[in-house]
């Protein structure tokens, strides 16, 4: 387990430009993440939710609204995976400005958190990419986030966008096929 | 990001797509003609992503390594008797589980359950259709043990659970060959039709429904449930259980499927399984041209398509298939594509009529006969016979260019001799000689060409109504043929009759070309003064004829008889004295002197070189006879260096067939292994073994035992996953009892022999072996398969803890002459002998059998290699059981080293082998066992090889 105290010296860290306290927080981010998700899922109140200082935190100040408060299930899930996804880029945005090996880097990184983004996907265009969709179709932006940033599968996706899992399977269809169009070379 | 006109249009492409993607296709339909009318660009982009989009597979969007633990409940039960245990994917129609059965033997199985809110389905109804689906008991289909309906109401049913990868992935994983992709979707064809006699459709077949299993076998999933899941369905236009990439267009329609319908999802599998492109891709580039009908796109042109738009991407497919890119378009071009088209077909009329004749013309394309789905024109079977048979065409040039490049030559000579001759008489008579002997020879040549192409187009299909004539068939014609030809004078009939039996012979059919040759020879005899050159250009396929025939003492009393008019004869492309000596020679070899075929070999060399026509084919088979005394005498560096001339010879002399030049290889491959030059033998075979096979057929006797001896080269450097598929081949080899074939036989068995040896199946081996002894042990032409498979079933015993079995069976070997005079197999045995008495208890007898063995390999192999190592290796065991000596075992270790590195690495049968040895050794002298963790990797490394959750206990080290 980790000392808060650590954890906001790593925020800070990163906040102040460290990059590789990113690299320690991400994990301990998703682990509480993803604690909490399963405890969502398994269909615990939302109101008696409450997420760990770290995620809070980290939720807070990567969106950069003044408070955070989680109203629902959808709204916690929503917030998260937009979350996900800016620290994800911005690391891989880090690793290559650091240039040591940015690929290398984030296979390593990806798998460390156990995404389950396909390793040939180029990340920076997708992150783009998603910011369209959220443009004319939101939800389906969610639904690749979730799937991609955070790891959920597509019953989980249903429940925690409160959908039918049939509404999921065929946003996560257009989506990719749309996306495949943004992403080709 | 700026808001480009391109990123406009994108966007707007999403808003359409999110919008169409929900209704059916003939709403769909409407609104992108509606779409089309002002923005026909617009419209085309929507429909292509339309159909990516339905294409998705939604399986990916589950990811296997971290199902969400929390809602698989483990304890949840199905049906009563099956508990999930995890997910293994999703899709559109419900959820996939691995489940365990906890009422009877333990089982695993896929369970597949609908969305909650599908369609109301009676249980009754679960019943019926289960009951029906039962029946359909298939290798290649994964059966259905039960279906019911939840509490919640959700349907369900559980399949035999498929450990194995999709079949294209798989396909692409090991980079198959078009070839061996072939072969696999064939079971796919039977288990389809087999539905289909059952009358069950599967009416979603699609390459994720296709697995193949961990022993490499093909499974065909969800049969008949698409049926069940749309039998209740009133929505018109598009079925819920229906896969659009890869539907029939009369199911898009919404017609009723049938085995039409499925026979056009096998052809859209097959396109994708062959070309790399998806067929949805495909289909939404031919929809934007007017001019395809509904046809899909060849696959070639497909390909092509995408090596312009895609490089990278057609690159890799090629590279999965072993090609290039426009190999594999040309590969793709001919009947395959044709094969393919014809099976999706957009009118189901057009179609093969069923699976298994779709199947049948993919049998023919492997066999190189000509397809069913051509169009059937002359120049199309005519070229097929061409391409399939360098005879026939080299027969057709030989005929009309050789015998006129002859006539130049002859006149050359007569200008020579002219010159050098100072006699004008003779030198009158001798050009005029040579005139005459020209003149007939192109009377003679042309009346061939006429005949060979009259006997093609007898082949024309619109004239005889059948297209199919195999190319012997097509050669007994041309035999009778000839018999009732009045125009051709009795040396013509008898060449061509010699000509016919040459071919047959090539076509490896020599038991046909028997009865013309010998009519050719005998029709030439009365003459053969006046014709040497046709008499002993009939003579020589008799002898190829006889040899392959085991009729040895006839070709050498043959060769023998002629041998003073060889040497005297000039011309025909033939120094004839060495060909005869040389197939003389071959002769004695097959009948084991090897003194005498040296001895006619290296006459037959002499000859070539005081000639100066040490090149061409006859120096080949000089050096072939060469060669196969050398290994006779267990020579077999000697062997190699005779089969690497030969290969040179041939590469350099265009005029060898590409058949002569592939067994040239493969004999050179065989004889690398036995010098353990292994990894130059593996090169060898896998360059000629697919050519060969297209060639000659998977069963012929030259593709079986290079397969053979391809098996044992994988198994030697130590990697018997790879010769997993090879194995496979030979198994699926029917068993014959003809005696004429026992030798194909032979090879066969001794393959799998070998393998089941080295994985571990030790009873399935000592079986096999049992049998083949059985059915062959009264046939007195069986002495050598005897003694080979005798030493198998020995192996087998031994490994199986049986020594004394074992023991019986290795002397009893020894006893074969064959066995006394080839240093390898008796090297073998010893090796044999002093493993079985190790294993009964006496080491110290075993010292001295183990000795001899590793000094047969040495003197065979040279030092360090694999083989030698192998036997030195046990012997030092003996030593160690015999003495207690603690020292040995450094000396192992020693040997160890050197095996690595003979093995270029750790990870090898043998070395796994030999660490198990080594535990159990030093554990047996009292000494703590080896390195934990080298233990651990040698029994993972060997419980993968054996494909069991136990490492099979082997006694010593496999053969190299």
């Amino acid at each position: 387990m980790h000392q808060s105290g650590d954890v906001t010296l790593l925020i800070d860290a990163w906040q102040g430009g460290d990059a590789g306290a990113l690299d320690q927080l991400l994990p301990l981010v998703y682990a509480d993440l993803r604690a909490m998700a399963a405890r969502l899922l398994a269909g615990e109140s939302a109101s008696t939710l409450q997420p760990t200082e770290l995620l809070h935190d980290t939720l807070l100040k990567v969106l950069r609204v003044d408070a955070l408060r989680i109203v629902d299930r959808q709204h916690f899930f929503s917030a998260s995976a937009r979350l996900m996804r800016h620290l994800i880029v911005d690391r891989i945005r880090e690793a290559r400005a650091e240039k040591r090996g940015g690929d290398w880097e984030r296979v390593d990184l990806i798998e460390a958190i156990n995404l389950p983004l396909p390793h040939d996907m180029d990340i920076e265009r997708l992150h783009v990419a998603i910011d369209d969709l959220d443009q004319v179709e939101p939800r389906l932006a969610r639904i690749v986030e979730l799937r991609y940033f955070v790891g959920l599968t597509m019953q989980d996706i249903a429940k925690a966008l409160d959908v039918d899992e049939r509404t999921v399977y065929r946003g996560w269809a257009v989506a990719r096929s749309w996306l495949q169009t943004q992403m080709a070379p | 990001m700026t808001n480009s006109p391109d990123r406009t249009r994108s966007l707007a492409q999403l808003q359409w797509l999110n919008r169409l993607f929900d209704l059916p296709v003939s709403a769909r339909e409407t609104e992108l003609a509606a779409l089309a009318a002002h923005d026909a660009e617009l419209a085309a982009a929507v429909r292509e992503l339309l159909s990516s989009a339905d294409a998705i597979d939604v399986d990916e969007a589950v990811d296997d390594t971290s199902p969400d633990p929390h809602r698989l409940g483990p304890d949840s039960l199905v049906g009563g008797r099956f508990r999930l245990l995890r997910a293994l994917g999703s899709g559109g129609m419900g959820e996939v589980f691995l489940a365990q059965r906890t009422d009877e033997i333990e089982q695993y199985v896929a369970i597949k359950l609908l969305h909650e809110g599908g369609r109301a389905m009676s249980r009754a109804r679960a019943r019926r259709e289960q009951q029906i689906l039962a029946k359909l008991s298939h290798p290649n289909i994964a059966g259905l043990i039960d279906a019911g309906v939840s509490d919640s109401g959700r349907p369900w049913f559980a399949m035999d659970y498929v450990d194995g990868e999709r079949l294209i992935a798989w396909c692409d994983g090991r980079r198959s060959s078009v070839g061996d992709r072939v072969r696999r979707f064939v079971h796919i064809c039977n288990a389809v039709q087999f539905a289909h006699k059952n009358l069950i459709l599967h009416r979603d077949l699609k390459p994720s429904n296709i697995l193949i299993d961990n022993e490499g076998v093909p499974k065909l999933l969800d049969f008949g449930i698409a049926k069940v899941i749309d039998a209740d369905q009133t929505d018109e236009t598009r079925t819920l259980a229906l896969t659009p990439a890869y539907a029939a267009p009369e199911q898009l329609r919404g017609d009723p499927a049938t085995t039409a319908s499925d026979v056009y999802q096998l052809g859209s599998v097959l396109y994708e399984l062959l070309s790399g492109v998806p067929v949805q891709q495909a289909r939404s580039a031919a929809a934007r041209d007017a001019d395809s009908n509904g046809e899909l796109p060849r696959p070639h042109q497909a390909l092509a398509t995408r090596i312009v738009g895609d490089r990278s991407a057609a690159e890799q497919a090629a590279r999965a298939r072993g090609e290039s890119p426009d190999r594999l378009v040309r590969l793709l071009k001919g009947d395959l594509g044709n094969i393919v088209a014809k099976a999706t077909a957009a009118r189901p009329a057009e179609r093969y009529d069923t699976a298994q004749a779709l199947a049948d013309d993919l049998h023919r394309w492997l066999a190189g006969l000509p397809v069913r789905a051509h169009r059937k024109s002359l120049a199309y079977s005519f070229g097929k016979l061409l391409r399939r048979h360098a005879w026939a065409a080299a027969a057709i040039v030989v005929l009309s260019l050789g015998l006129v490049a002859a006539t130049v030559v002859a006149f050359d000579k007569a200008a020579s001799e002219r010159h050098q001759r100072e006699q004008a008489e003779a030198q009158r008579r001798e050009a005029e000689q040579q005139r005459d002997l020209a003149r007939s020879q192109r009377e003679r040549s042309e009346a061939m060409v006429g005949f060979l192409r009259s006997v093609f187009r007898q082949a024309n299909p619109d004239q005889f109504g059948t297209l199919d004539i195999s190319a012997p068939a097509l050669l007994a014609r041309a035999a009778d043929a000839l018999d009732q030809r009045t125009d051709v004078d009795e040396p013509t009939h008898a060449v061509l009759l010699a000509e016919i039996a040459d071919a047959f012979n090539n076509l490896g059919e020599p038991k046909l070309g028997l009865a013309p040759a010998e009519r050719a020879v005998a029709m030439l005899q009365p003459q053969r003064d006046r014709h040497a050159v046709e008499f002993l250009g009939a003579l020589l396929p008799l002898l190829l004829i006889d040899n392959g025939l085991a009729r040895q003492q006839d070709a050498i009393d043959r060769a023998t008889e002629a041998l003073p008019l060889a040497e005297r004869t000039r011309g025909g492309g033939h120094n004839w004295h060495a060909a005869l000596l040389a197939q003389r020679g071959f002769a004695h070899a097959l009948m084991g002197k090897a003194d005498d075929a040296e001895a006619d070999a290296r006459a037959a060399i002499e000859s070539l070189e005081e000639s100066g026509e040490d090149n061409g084919e006859d120096a080949i088979m000089a050096l072939n006879t060469l060669a196969s005394a050398s290994v006779l005498k267990s020579d077999y560096r000697q062997a190699n260096g005779a089969w690497r001339r030969t290969i040179a010879i041939a590469e350099r002399d265009p005029s060898i067939g590409t058949s002569v030049r592939l067994s040239l290889k493969e004999n050179f491959a065989a004889s690398l292994y036995r010098t353990g030059e292994t990894a130059e033998a593996i090169e060898l075979l896998e360059s000629t073994l697919r050519q060969h096979e297209t060639l000659s057929g998977a069963s012929s006797f030259d593709v079986v035992t290079s397969k053979a001896t391809l098996l044992e080269c994988y198994l030697a450097s130590g990697d018997p996953l790879r010769a997993r598929p090879i194995y496979d081949e030979l198994r699926a080899i029917p068993v014959t009892t003809d005696p004429q074939q026992i030798r194909l036989r032979l090879y066969v068995v001794i393959g799998m022999l070998d393998y089941q040896l080295a994985i571990g199946r030790f009873e399935e081996a000592s079986r096999l072996a049992r049998s083949f002894l059985d059915a062959t042990g009264r046939n007195p032409a069986s002495k050598r398969p005897h003694n080979n498979v005798l030493r198998r079933f020995g192996e087998a015993e031994l490994q199986l803890g049986r020594p004394a079995a074992a023991l019986a069976a290795f002397e009893s070997a020894s006893d074969d002459v064959n066995v006394r005079d080839s240093l390898i197999r008796r090297a073998l045995l010893d090796d044999g002998i002093g493993r079985a008495r190790l294993t009964d208890g006496d080491a110290a007898a075993a010292i001295e059998p183990l000795q001899r063995a590793a000094e047969g390999f040495r003197r065979m192999q040279g030092p360090d290699k694999a083989g030698v190592l192998r036997s030195e290796i046990h012997e030092l065991w003996a030593r160690a059981l015999a003495t207690k000596d603690l020292r040995l075992l450094d000396r192992l270790q020693e040997k160890r080293a050197a095996l690595v590195a003979a093995l270029g690495g750790e990870d090898k049968l043998q070395v796994w082998q030999l660490d198990q040895l080594l535990d159990d050794l030093s554990r047996r002298l009292g000494r703590p066992g080896i390195d934990a963790e080298r233990r651990a990797r040698a029994e993972a490394g060997l419980r993968r090889i054996a494909g069991s959750s136990k490492a099979p206990a082997y006694v010593g080290l496999s053969p190299f």
